[in-house]
């Protein structure tokens, strides 16, 4: 197939979204984006699309709690239509709020493993440079990749949290997609406070992703920040990457 | 420039086929009584004069102006510790503008115990639109139509409280005029208007004074007929008037053609924003406002916008020293470098930039941090959308030390500083637009008014030296204190300049961290004695010691062309411009973003603490690799002066001192938070 559809949730305070339809356009899928609201009314949208995104930002405010409210929605409004798209081996990705609102929906970690968004250890919101390694490649959006991938954090509420059995249960099942490296602004590695440096996991089925960094906004060598310091090397850690992984998988369906 | 000092902000042509709008405003008292309230409205406030100008905003700019941070004395009644308004007015700004989805990017902080009793915000707005004919309604027949959020008595008096004197009942009297802002209704406004960009024939912002500055001004020669009574409201009992003048935030007034009201009510239930008919604009020159149809107000507009009387003002013109005063004498530069690096004011902002999400939109190329560790310090910011080659450079320059002593000066110095900012990061200085904020004490004191007068005079000045267009700016005045024995307490004079350039190529941007061991420094620009208000005096706290404020220079237009061409040609590694702390700053600066040290070889001036220390304006260090040096000397002429070279070697050599390390200048740097 050629370009496969990428749906882009997104709710009233969402604002990557269009960060993230850029990153899926170049990577080769046909981005569209489309209101709770929206999907709610016409819940057949999920089942035209090859890939479903939940966007990052501050959804209905954050009231009540990061993607509280959204992951709500996912989880009741169309938490089966989401649940029937997996079940056709279509992958799904939650990026920062998207990735809150998808452990709110009982998404992620998924089935009976529990985990948790908490405040960033710093306690404050938090916007700097990473560099991700691509760990699970039982994961559809991370296998395969080797080069790390550099782009911001923006978060207040990314540091993941789970107990140890969970997390034993998570490195055995191979479901640790990403983990914070050391790298160029950030010598310490964990920007957050994660369990075990993770940035992002996915669910049994290694299909639906859960990330708090943004590879979205790192999909062309100007946007990082050494890009005049680093001749010959552009091109490195693009975030690009991660999206035409999934949009590989999703076209190979 | 297609629209200067009309309507809600400037507006001025980019790259072919796209215009942007440019805004700075002031949200001074708000943020003194309620800091995060004041400043979150602040920044809600100029994002709404953007789209209130038909442009989608896309960044965000913030100066802020706090007493001491360490300030461990009595504080006059009802005022505020600075450090108490300093964290809320960052986290004011913080939550609006990373809620709203907009990247936070060009600002300064600057502490003065000027500022202890009136702190200043000043928060800025850029927005791009397609280039198309600017809305030019309302035409009669037209509705007007309210969207966005719902009128109440918040902000009620909020445009009478922000230009009053401050006093210690301000903070009772109006506390309640201060909001708190709602990112989330804006944003989805911003959405809808861009759906809509077609549908209206004009557009304003519900600001200060609300439904009647905004329905008033666009009455404007058409004149209005509304209905109050249909105004959703947030609780009933309001009276007419408080509708009339609530400053409820995330309002916005549009002017819709009858034919085209279905459509755009169609768009607003889409986006979620909610959308009232008040009534049409007439074509009969009156605005009448009704309550359940009776009359509560009717004026002929006419009169409502140019019947004042103009006011005459008396001022007397300030006198300043213009000769150099007495020389400066520091025995050891190496102590005061890392003196000067630790100042609040010089030392790194990274503690606030990092709660700032600068990164969304990705369009920020180059940020508020840069470096090899991506937490050195910057001159300006470039914005290049992620599918265009062509980008914008924005640059703050702000000196009120410079105020005390010469306003005029002071003026064409700080101008010269926005300027400088943006040239040092590869914008084109021949296009380059200004925006002006000047925060004062009361004008009707006569010497308030000569320093104001003499500030503008130095900015017609140096705008016509640079041919830099200024194309909006606003003005608050009464930034002053009474304290209880009467005493007026004024802050110093404040003018925020921002420098917003194009940039022809925004993959081949500069930064100031130093690149390669071996390469060539330059300094490019004379220097010479000027210390009136530097903060070599300001570390003593001797900033009122007598002295000259960096001089206009002639020279400097010729010299930033000939930069920006040896920029486009590739010759330049890496350039700084020399601001507070001088020439020894400027080079520190460089070391600790590139993780390299340097050796200075040669002194631009005979007196050695005019060499490190003085703040002549017109002046950037650039580095070169070797290879280019003779065609960028070519190029620079005159103005090219070797001082040094870049070394592997991580410490910063001053000739006849002892090396300084790259670990203590960094510490130094980093001291502050």
């Amino acid at each position: 197939m050629s370009r496969p559809v990428a749906l882009i949730i997104r709710a009233p305070g969402t604002n990557r979204d269009n960060d993230v339809a850029l990153a899926l356009d170049l990577a080769g899928a046909e981005p569209v984006i489309a209101t709770a609201a929206e999907i709610i009314a016409n819940p057949a949208l999920i089942g035209h699309a090859r890939i479903i995104v939940v966007a990052g930002g501050f959804s209905y405010a954050d009231a009540l709690g990061a993607g509280r409210l959204l992951g709500h929605e996912l989880a009741s409004a169309f938490g089966d239509e989401i649940r029937t798209h997996v079940g056709r081996s279509r992958p799904v990705i939650g990026i920062c709020n998207g990735f809150q609102a998808l452990v709110r929906a009982g998404l992620l970690p998924g089935g009976e493993v529990r985990g948790a968004l908490g405040d960033n250890e710093s306690g404050r919101f938090d916007c700097r440079w990473v560099r991700l390694a691509p760990v699970s490649q039982r994961c559809v959006w991370t296998a395969g990749l080797t080069d790390d991938i550099d782009c911001p954090i923006a978060h207040g509420e990314g540091r993941f949290a789970c107990d140890d059995a969970t997390l034993t249960q998570l490195t055995a099942d191979d479901r640790i997609a990403l983990t914070y490296q050391v790298g160029p602004g950030n010598e310490t590695a964990n920007p957050n406070g994660s369990v075990a440096d993770i940035a992002g996991i996915c669910d049994d089925t290694g299909l639906v992703l859960g990330l708090m960094p943004h590879p979205e906004n790192h999909v062309l060598p100007r946007q990082h920040p050494m890009n005049g310091r680093r001749d010959g090397r552009h091109g490195t850690g693009l975030g690009l990457r991660l999206f035409e992984q999934g949009v590989r998988h999703a076209k190979e369906l | 420039v297609r629209s200067a000092f009309v309507g809600n902000a400037g507006i001025i042509s980019f790259s072919p086929g796209r215009t942007l709008a440019l805004k700075a405003e002031t949200h001074n008292h708000p943020s003194a009584i309620e800091p995060f309230g004041g400043a979150n409205t602040g920044v809600g406030g100029v994002i709404r004069d953007v789209m209130g100008a038909a442009h989608r905003p896309i960044a965000v700019t913030d100066i802020l102006c706090f007493g001491p941070a360490d300030h461990d004395g009595p504080l006059p009644a009802g005022v505020h510790h600075p450090l108490r308004i300093r964290d809320g007015v960052v986290a004011g700004v913080a939550d609006y503008g990373n809620k709203i989805g907009l990247p936070t990017v060009a600002g300064a902080i600057l502490y003065d115990p000027g500022y202890t009793a009136n702190p200043l915000v000043f928060c800025g707005a850029i927005g791009s639109a397609p280039d198309a004919e600017i809305p030019s309604g309302p035409n009669a027949a037209d509705r007007v139509i309210v969207l966005g959020g719902r009128t109440g008595r918040d902000g009620l008096r909020g445009a009478t409280f922000s230009s009053a004197t401050m006093d210690a009942s301000t903070g009772e009297v109006a506390g309640a005029s201060v909001q708190i802002g709602d990112p989330i209704v804006e944003k989805l406004l911003i959405d809808l208007l861009d759906d809509i960009r077609h549908l209206y024939s004009a557009i304003t912002d519900c600001g200060a004074g609300g439904l009647s500055s905004s329905v008033g001004e666009m009455a404007e020669t058409v004149g209005a007929d509304v209905e109050l009574s249909v105004a959703p409201l947030k609780y009933p009992g309001l009276a007419p008037w408080e509708i009339w003048l609530s400053e409820a935030q995330e309002r916005m007034v549009v002017a819709v053609a009858p034919e085209n009201v279905a459509t755009v009510a169609e768009r607003c239930a889409y986006h979620g924003v909610e959308m009232t008919d008040l009534g049409s604009f007439t074509g009969d020159g009156r605005l009448v406002v009704r309550m359940h149809g009776a009359v509560v107000l009717d004026l002929d507009t006419t009169f409502l916008h140019d019947g004042r009387p103009q006011r005459t003002m008396d001022y007397n013109p300030p006198s300043p020293a213009r000769d150099v005063g007495p020389s400066r004498v520091c025995h050891d530069p190496a102590a005061t470098l890392l003196r000067l690096l630790a100042h609040p004011n010089i030392a790194s902002k990274e503690s606030v930039i990092r709660r700032y999400d600068h990164e969304i939109r990705g369009a920020t190329v180059v940020r508020p941090l840069v470096g090899w560790n991506g937490d050195g310090p910057a001159d300006g910011v470039v914005i290049a959308e992620p599918a265009d080659t062509h980008g914008f450079a924005v640059g703050i320059g702000v000196n009120p030390w410079y105020g005390l002593h010469d306003p005029e000066w002071m003026a064409h110095a700080v101008v010269d500083e926005a300027i400088r900012n943006v040239v040092a990061v590869g914008a084109d200085p021949s296009k380059i637009a200004l925006l002006d904020n000047f925060s004062w004490g009361d004008p009707r004191r006569k010497s308030t008014l000569g320093e104001l007068l003499a500030a503008v005079e130095g900015c017609c000045a140096a705008a016509l030296a640079h041919q830099a267009p200024f194309v909006s700016g606003k003005d608050s005045l009464n930034n002053e204190y009474v304290v209880a024995s009467g005493e007026r307490r004024s802050v110093p004079p404040t003018l925020v300049i921002t420098a917003v350039a194009h940039v022809p190529d925004a993959d081949r941007c500069i930064t100031p961290d130093l690149k390669a061991a071996g390469n060539v420094l330059f300094l490019i620009g004379p220097t010479s004695a000027d210390f009136a208000g530097s903060h070599f005096d300001k570390i003593d706290n001797t900033v009122d010691r007598p002295g000259r404020v960096s001089p206009p220079d002639s020279g400097a237009p010729a010299r930033y062309a000939a930069l920006h061409t040896a920029m486009r040609a590739g010759l330049v590694s890496a350039c700084h411009d020399c601001s507070e702390g001088g020439l020894a700053v400027t080079l520190a600066e460089m070391c600790i973003g590139g993780g390299l040290g340097a050796g200075v070889v040669a002194l631009p001036h005979t007196d050695a603490t005019v060499s490190w220390f003085a703040e002549t304006a017109g002046r950037f260090v650039v580095e070169v690799a070797p290879d280019a040096v003779d065609e960028f000397t070519t190029i620079l002429g005159a103005d090219a002066f070797v001082i040094g070279e870049v070394r592997q070697e991580p410490s910063l050599t001053i000739v006849g001192g002892t090396p300084v390390s790259l670990g203590a200048l960094a510490a130094a740097w980093r001291t502050f938070s």
